[in-house]
């Protein structure tokens, strides 16, 4: 098959979608890979290092529409690629239909074979392409928060991990799954006092067996939450509804009783956020500042970490790459179920049912199709 | 006596020099403690907690140094209060004279008795009274580097603890003394690779029986650094002599091996930076750009997180200030080598022989006035 992978051109994104090491992986299986020229410099990655193991380097996002069966992306297409999608070609990225209605009916009218990253999904009902961004949003979560601590940023003055006869800051994560475990790992490992609230009880025991010392762990309700944010130098939003809009968690009232130039992180902010007075900022202009409290509320986070976001996003979406390429987009599907729950719009018809339901379209089973 | 808690005056100085609780023993031992209005806001001590605690709350400057028989403070005193200043008033601050001719001819006009906090020290040379500072700027110095490897930030985008199947960053610290060991204890506590370099074997042993394993301990020579900074991520300068410039360890022409985007932070920069391109900066301007690599040199870096700081700074400034009160200067200098060490100008006279070198003045023991 012929693969081609496009530079990025979302504003603040610097990940690309195959790395050198994924192209000599696809040229060594068979496949011809067009890269969109300086695909990869955000990420560290030269044109003649995707050269040297075999890539074509295409000067025009064009070259790579007009080329290739398959167009790998991190974004989804953006209006100026809109008129250069193809029928029957494979379309493999990020999309996010559920919240671009415009755009579902552009994929729809292209006939494109749309495969979303974001909802491939394992037997176990995890989303194999956002845990590694999870990872490293969650990551990333605590060290927002101890910078913006900082009293120049807004932030009450507090050190995460405190000194010898001073205490640490407290830091509380709401959620307990990918994005919570590793904000708590991470303020553990700042020496922080942490406090991780999880619904599932299941969960939380498996918390308790694998955190350190420093983590307590929660069973989340409105309750314990409200008694928290008061005590809290740091507050990590990490909660995520499958395919729904994130749970107002922590509301304005809530806020009220907050520590002045306490820290606020939002990293359901992509899903509409889990603060009531959440907004999505940039990295050029992560923070704002609310009731005294400084909320950080980048959509996209690890778009700021481009070298270590592109090789965990494209350790995660190779192998599936590889497939679809390796068997063609109907082979791949009827043969894994995890690649078919990826199928959000194909031939025209949308064949992702809450992508469906959210703009009243006709939802058509993708197995009709194959 | 009658001891004076001064409002720091100057730019980015939010720490205050007592705590109400240092207050509430002070009065224990009998003395009179007045504090200068708002003294304590930015450390989240309110002029009602200092009341209630016993204190006498003074609405100017000019009424603290015309009551005080000691006045305790974070910071030298500034040009707008040279005129208070007066024969026989102890001044107990952070003085840092070396680098300040000025101040010193003051001083030794006004007669009074100036005992600095970082020349104070313990049997085994070390510094009781800088090592809280250190020990926060260290762990700053871990969270600097990570905000700023963000690309959004001019860093390259590294993910400093990495994910799973992701490389984590490379830290090398500069100095294994008490900054150096806070900045690998944040480090290694995000998951980061860390190198420790230290001149002293003994050093490196206690380190390599301390520290965790993430942690990589290695004799510090120019060939080591040279060897090390192309790997570094972050880089943190955490080298310092007692009493004189930091030494450059890292020229400009080594920097031309690293990768553009890595991170120096500059914790020596207080005496002068450990890295040729170094200059200092502010918590409000806190990066520049040299040569490609991000500079974060902000001076006083600590006064960035007052309520933090300020505890660690008065657990260890109040022991000294409480033994000064209760004895009298002469006394406590003459009954604790420690607090002898940090008399610097007393009575007219330069006693702190580094300060009187530097500026080529007459050094007089303090045992003679004594």
């Amino acid at each position: 098959m012929i693969v081609g992978i496009l530079k990025e051109i979302k504003e603040e994104e610097n990940r690309v979608s195959m790395t050198p090491a994924g192209v000599e992986v696809m040229k060594k299986n068979g496949h011809t890979v067009l890269v969109e020229k300086e695909a990869g410099i955000g990420s560290g990655f030269e044109d003649e290092v995707y050269r040297k193991v075999g890539g074509e380097i295409i000067d025009k996002p064009h070259g790579i529409f007009e080329g290739a069966e398959m167009v790998m992306h991190v974004k989804e297409p953006l209006p100026s690629e809109y008129p250069l999608l193809q029928k029957d070609q494979i379309l493999f990225t990020y999309l996010h239909l559920a919240a671009a209605e415009e755009l579902t009916k552009v994929l729809i009218r292209t006939g494109a074979i749309c495969i979303a990253y974001e909802t491939i999904q394992k037997d176990d009902k995890s989303l194999p392409l956002l845990t590694p961004m999870s990872e490293v949003a969650g990551r990333m979560a605590i060290q927002q928060g101890a910078k913006y601590l900082e009293m120049a940023q807004g932030g009450d003055g507090v050190l995460l991990g405190g000194v010898p006869g001073v205490a640490p800051a407290t830091v509380l994560i709401i959620g307990g799954g990918v994005v919570g475990i590793n904000a708590a790992k991470m303020a553990c490992g700042l020496g922080a006092k942490v406090y991780l609230l999880d619904t599932n009880l299941d969960r939380l025991r498996y918390l308790s067996d694998v955190m350190p010392k420093n983590c307590f762990l929660l069973m989340s309700s409105p309750a314990a939450i409200r008694d928290l944010v008061r005590k809290a130098d740091v507050v990590v939003g990490g909660v995520l509804i499958p395919g729904a809009k994130a749970p107002k968690l922590v509301t304005r009232d809530m806020l009220k009783t907050m520590k002045k130039g306490a820290v606020l992180v939002d990293v359901a902010i992509d899903q509409g956020g889990c603060f009531e007075t959440s907004k999505p900022t940039t990295h050029s202009h992560p923070t704002f500042i609310v009731d005294g409290v400084v909320h950080y509320c980048v959509a996209n986070m690890p778009g700021a970490v481009p070298k270590t976001s592109t090789l965990a996003l494209t350790n995660a979406t190779l192998p599936y790459a590889l497939e679809i390429a390796d068997k063609g987009w109907r082979r791949a599907m009827k043969e894994n179920p995890e690649i078919k729950s990826g199928a959000n719009v194909a031939k025209g018809k949308v064949t992702y049912k809450a992508v469906a339901e959210a703009f009243g379209l006709e939802y058509v089973l993708i197995d009709n199709l194959l | 006596m009658i001891i004076g808690t001064l409002k720091e005056v100057k730019a980015e100085e939010n720490r205050v020099s007592m705590t109400p609780a240092g207050v509430e023993v002070l009065r224990h031992h009998g003395h009179r403690v007045l504090v200068e209005k708002n003294a304590g806001v930015a450390s989240g001590f309110e002029n009602e907690d200092y009341a209630k605690a016993g204190a006498e709350i003074a609405d100017t400057p000019h009424e603290i140094f015309k009551k005080s028989e000691m006045i305790i403070r974070v910071k030298e005193p500034q040009p707008s209060e040279y005129e208070f200043l007066r024969k026989g008033q102890i001044y107990f601050a952070f003085l840092h004279l070396a680098a300040s001719e000025a101040l010193i001819h003051v001083l030794i006009r006004k007669g009074s008795i100036n005992i600095a906090y970082e020349t104070i020290q313990e049997k085994e040379g070390s510094l009781p009274l800088l090592t809280p500072m250190s020990e926060v700027a260290g762990h700053m110095a871990i969270q600097e580097g990570a905000k700023y490897l963000e690309m959004a930030q001019g860093g390259h985008g590294v993910l400093l603890g990495g994910v799973p199947g992701v490389d984590p960053a490379t830290v090398v610290i500069i100095g294994g003394g008490v900054v150096g060991i806070n900045a690998a204890k944040t480090a290694c506590g995000l998951g980061a690779k860390v190198y420790v370099l230290d001149t002293n074997l003994d050093r490196l042993r206690y380190l390599s029986d301390v520290m965790p394993e993430n942690c990589f301990l290695l004799m510090s020579t120019p060939a080591a650094i040279r060897e090390l900074l192309p790997m570094g991520d972050v880089v943190v300068g955490a080298v310092l002599v007692p009493g004189s410039k930091a030494p450059i360890l890292v020229t400009r022409e080594m920097l031309k091996k690293m990768n553009k985007g890595t991170v120096l932070v500059d914790v020596a920069i207080d005496q002068g930076g450990c890295f040729e391109t170094s200059k200092p900066t502010t918590h409000s301007h806190p990066t520049f750009i040299a040569d490609g690599m991000v500079h974060y040199c902000v001076e006083n870096m600590p006064g960035a997180l007052p309520k933090t700081s300020t505890l660690a700074l008065t657990n260890a400034t109040l022991p000294y200030a409480l033994e000064i009160a209760d004895k009298g200067w002469r006394k406590a200098m003459k009954e604790n080598p420690e607090i002898r060490l940090g008399a610097n100008v007393v009575e007219g006279k330069v006693t702190y022989k580094g300060v009187a070198e530097a500026f080529g003045l007459d050094y007089t023991p303090i045992d003679k006035i004594l």
